[in-house]
């Protein structure tokens, strides 16, 4: 590995460290695989002999893998100590803006988790559709249309709890 | 609420952060990684290693070749059609007549060489 390369992987992991724990945590829902999935992971990327293209993208690709060769160790017992809830850190006021937050994280919660899984990569860690669609392998037309139903279903959700 | 805000929402949510024992598995991680480097290209290296080599016993070969054919004589090639008045023919350069010889430059050649042979025999 060059030290390009390391620098390089070095540098997205201090910008995107929480990003990634956080997707690693909502796959394994458990606090210490995912912080070994994201061990894992870079303990793998560290040996790459060439950099791969959309280096970010192969980054969350290769702490999804992880995480879910976490799971899989944990013989597919998804021991759940956080929940989607536990994922995000409430506001300390408790104004109304925080009570719309609380039902926003409900309603996300409470989507399909392919749906649930693109809207939280693109609006919490900040993946673009390109990306997201390289993580996931899937096409860029199905992120985008799992973003919008994502987002469609939440405002829905929270029609129905009285937000217009 | 639009999309918009709904967007803007999620996008303000914070989400936990991992302990500080992460960063350390990560340092840790690193730093090995930095000092079990192989060089950036082996393939490359190899390549050129075998380019190298080629090109050495190919310089070596050439050069063997071209010291045993030094010392030998230019083999004629028979099949090259020369002109006639051009073939040289053995001169006797003393009963040599210059009326007969060709257009200069060959003639002053043929000249200077009498001149040079009656000098030295006077």
């Amino acid at each position: 590995m060059s030290d390009r390369l390391i620098r390089k992987l070095d540098q997205l992991y201090r910008t995107h460290r929480d990003q990634m724990y956080f997707y690693a945590l909502g796959i394994t829902g458990c606090t210490e695989r995912a912080e070994d999935a994201v061990h894992d992971a870079f303990v793998k990327l560290f040996k790459l002999t060439k950099q791969p293209r959309q280096l970010r993208a192969y980054v969350f690709q290769a702490v999804r893998n992880a995480a879910i060769d976490q799971l899989r160790k944990a013989g597919n017992e998804k021991t759940v100590d956080v929940d989607c809830t536990g994922l995000y850190v409430l506001p300390e006021n408790r104004g109304e803006r925080a009570e719309v937050q609380q039902q926003i994280i409900q309603a996300i919660e409470g989507l399909d988790p392919q749906r649930r899984e693109v809207v939280v990569m693109r609006l919490n860690m900040g993946l673009r559709f390109r990306e997201i669609a390289k993580v996931l392998n899937i096409p860029c037309g199905t992120v985008a249309s799992r973003y919008q139903r994502g987002i469609e279903d939440i405002r829905c959700k929270l029609k129905e709890n009285g937000y217009e | 609420m639009s999309k918009r805000d709904i967007t803007r929402d999620i996008h303000e949510l914070k989400t936990v952060t991992p302990s500080a024992k992460l960063d350390r598995r990560i340092q840790h991680a690193r730093d090995a990684a930095i000092h079990t480097q192989t060089p950036s290209h082996p393939i490359r290296f190899g390549w050129a290693a075998i380019f190298g080599i080629g090109m050495g016993v190919a310089g070596f070969g050439i050069g063997f070749v071209v010291a045993l054919n030094l010392g030998k004589e230019p083999v004629p090639t028979e099949s090259v059609e020369v002109p006639v008045q051009w073939v040289s023919q053995p001169v006797d350069l003393k009963s040599f007549d210059l009326t007969q010889q060709p257009d200069p430059p060959f003639g002053r050649y043929f000249e200077r060489m009498n001149n040079m042979e009656q000098g030295v025999q006077q």
